[in-house]
């Protein structure tokens, strides 16, 4: 009996343990996800600016060398971004927008999207890390709770 | 060529020998060949234009606002097509062109031998003009001769602003103008025949549609710096040399007249002066 209740609880800490484990790494892959995007904005910004260069291209040459969850997502593979419905369709449709407008209206558009994009990640982006940082700790701690509980 | 420009439905529809395309929003497609025109029963829908737009401006309408706003946009393979809309102002600046309503696409052929009749050769020595309307095939003359003079040995230079002669598309050139000439491509005029004269020594420029005072200037500082010109210019008749072409008159030792009847690249006229 108290050694069943003892392998409940390693296994109940260990459960938690992973259930924080993986909100950590979702919350990480969300903050990733919008730093190269804001990286790639910036990128666009600098091409078009200097290079007036067509927007697969840009693409093209951010993607060279780089595997991650944006980079495939921008080469048309939605299915591995860590975003919600609303906020992919809110990264989606400023993505299509660019290209549609004459030189001087897209370089002021993505100017300003630069400037929000950097104050999001000071803070959001920031604020993402940190919860999921904070989220792993407390399911450790709810991990210890359950097991001292039990045993 | 067209593939990757238009949608198949429009692709489908177009005979292999079509030298022009027109498309216009909610009006049925024409197109021109060797026979003359051909007003097609199918109708552009606004959907297919925009698609034709994105495919043509490559999703990146900023990266061609420069070329937009003199009416066109350059394609690879020295395709053009012609722009009309409705330009936005920026004081006494066309800023773009908006509420694009009609294409005109222009499709480059390259015909080896229409030029034996001049007879170039490695002595070749003359300041040619090539006068025609629009669609008489000018640029495809004025190819062939490039390429026979470089062929021939002579150094020459093509001052092609859009591509049209060269089909210059990157560090590649889709069409023939011969191995021993060079191509200033994307070059506004005036700089070109500048850059020409300093740096690439020719012995023959290659230009397109002459057009006003800055075009004058760069033929005239090509002929007193002793380089012979190779040139075109829009007219039905070879009584050209009037308001700023007046100076060209003492340039040109040769003028040729092409006309489309009764087909495109008749020489009508061949004077030598």
């Amino acid at each position: 009996m108290n050694s069943l209740s003892i392998l409940s609880g390693v296994l109940l800490f260990f459960a938690c343990s992973f259930v924080g484990l993986w909100l950590k790494k979702r919350f990480n892959r969300k903050a990733s996800f919008y730093e190269e995007y804001y990286r790639y904005i910036l990128y666009a910004l600098d091409k078009i600016s200097y290079e007036r260069m067509p927007i697969n291209e840009i693409k093209d040459s951010f993607c060279v060398g780089k595997v991650t969850e944006f980079t495939s997502y921008l080469l048309g593979d939605p299915s591995t971004s860590p975003l919600s419905e609303a906020e992919m369709e809110n990264v989606g449709k400023y993505l299509s927008e660019i290209g549609t407008t004459d030189a001087d209206t897209q370089i002021a558009s993505l100017g300003g999207k630069c400037a929000e994009m950097k104050r999001f990640c000071e803070n959001d982006v920031v604020k993402y890390r940190k919860d999921g940082t904070l989220y792993f700790k407390l399911s450790v701690l709810l991990g210890i709770v359950a097991f001292i509980i039990i045993v | 060529m067209l593939e990757g420009v238009l949608t198949k439905p429009i692709l489908r529809r177009l005979p292999s020998t079509v030298t022009e395309v027109r498309l216009r929003r909610r009006r049925p497609l024409s197109y021109l060949t060797a026979r003359g025109r051909t007003i097609s029963e199918y109708i552009i829908s606004d959907t297919e234009f925009e698609n034709v737009l994105s495919l043509v401006t490559e999703h990146s309408l900023y990266a061609i606002t420069d070329k937009l706003v003199n009416g066109y946009i350059p394609l690879r393979g020295g395709l053009r097509v012609g722009v009309a809309g409705e330009g936005v102002m920026d004081g006494e600046r066309v800023k773009t062109i908006k509420h694009i309503t009609s294409l005109s696409l222009r499709i480059p052929h390259q015909i080896f031998g229409i030029a034996d009749f001049l007879h170039i050769d490695g002595y070749f020595d003359q300041n040619i003009l090539i006068v025609s309307p629009p669609g008489a095939g000018k640029t495809t003359l004025l190819r062939e001769i490039a390429r026979c003079l470089s062929e021939c040995g002579k150094c020459v230079t093509v001052l092609d602003e859009r591509g049209e002669i060269s089909g210059a598309c990157g560090k590649e050139f889709a069409l023939d103008v011969g191995a021993n000439t060079d191509v200033l491509f994307g070059f506004p005029k005036k700089l070109s025949y500048e850059n020409a004269l300093r740096a690439l020594s020719p012995e023959y420029i290659v230009t397109d549609e002459l057009s006003g005072e800055r075009d004058v200037e760069g033929v005239m500082r090509a002929y007193y710096g002793g380089v012979r010109v190779v040139a075109t210019l829009h007219g039905g008749t070879l009584d050209v040399f009037h308001g700023d072409f007046i100076p060209l008159k003492a340039v040109f030792d040769r003028l040729i007249l092409l006309s489309r009847i009764p087909r495109v690249g008749t020489v009508k006229e061949d004077v030598v002066r």
